[in-house]
């Protein structure tokens, strides 16, 4: 079963940071509080998108082929996204501030 | 299925669908001719009336173009995404195709003995209960036509929601003005 990285609080909505990080062969642990990269806070099927999208040289044409989607249905989505990554963006440096 | 029948533009839009509604708003013109069809404005569908046969292709292609142009501009000024003019154009026409089922009931829309000098009784004594039946089955076709160019239109300018609703009722509302213009023109001239 493939798990989704939370990246909201479920108690108060705010950005969830990284707190620790472990090496599964020798079981080092780092601690600290690092930031999720942007592309983390994107679903699944976004993520999976965003992947495709470099893959075809960024071309909508072809992801549009390869998908069996109309041409603006693929702009659409990739659209979406970029409104969502902006989104993300500015209520990041609202958090920061 | 069901979004092949309502919402095809996921899959199909562009060059693609601007040849598929063509060729089917052709053979519609050319069933319109024999059934005394008139698509003379964007929602409009009327029977009966006998005109040159050019007017038959005409019709859709104004109703056509003119909802094309006031869309196109609804969708350049109210979307954020960079949309083209073929996709517009080509997912409008493939929306109109319902109105190829409508053509074929106009078969049985027309009223017997009756032409544009009869009065109002003798309009009323022709109409059958067969008739209202396939008049209100034909208005259904318009409505899956009106639920399809709504979606035409959302896909193809990425526009949702209400503002989607509100830019496309107006544009609606606008080339339905343009083409009853053009019409009321082109028949006032012809005669």
């Amino acid at each position: 079963m493939q798990k989704n990285l939370p990246h909201i609080c479920p108690s108060c909505a705010s950005t969830l940071k990284v707190k620790s990080l472990v090496c599964e062969k020798c079981h080092t642990e780092v601690s600290g509080i690092f930031g999720l990269p942007l592309l983390a806070a994107l679903t699944q099927q976004e993520q999976d998108f965003i992947v495709d999208f470099v893959k075809c040289s960024g071309s909508l044409k072809i992801m549009a082929q390869n998908l069996g989607l109309s041409y603006p249905t693929v702009r659409n989505l990739l659209d979406d996204i970029i409104l969502k990554i902006e989104t993300n963006q500015k209520n990041l440096k609202t958090n920061l501030k | 299925m069901k979004k092949w029948l309502f919402n095809p533009f996921v899959y199909i839009a562009g060059a693609r669908s601007l040849v598929i509604g063509w060729v089917i708003m052709l053979i519609t013109a050319c069933i319109c001719m024999y059934s005394h069809t008139h698509f003379d404005g964007v929602l409009d569908a009327h029977n009966g009336r006998v005109t040159l046969a050019s007017m038959y292709f005409i019709e859709p292609f104004t109703d056509w173009i003119c909802l094309v142009l006031a869309l196109y501009l609804g969708g350049i000024i109210f979307s954020k995404s960079t949309i083209r003019f073929i996709d517009v154009a080509g997912t409008l026409a493939l929306a109109r195709w319902p109105l190829l089922f409508y053509s074929i009931i106009g078969f049985g829309l027309n009223p017997r003995g009756i032409n544009e000098h009869s009065d109002i009784n003798a309009l009323m004594n022709s109409i059958t209960g067969t008739m209202i039946l396939l008049a209100i089955i034909g208005g259904g076709f318009v409505i899956w036509m009106v639920v399809l160019l709504y979606n035409a239109f959302s896909v193809s300018c990425n526009i949702k929601g209400g503002k989607a609703a509100g830019v496309f009722i107006g544009g609606l509302a606008v080339a339905e003005a343009i083409t009853k213009i053009i019409f009321h023109l082109l028949y006032k001239h012809m005669i």
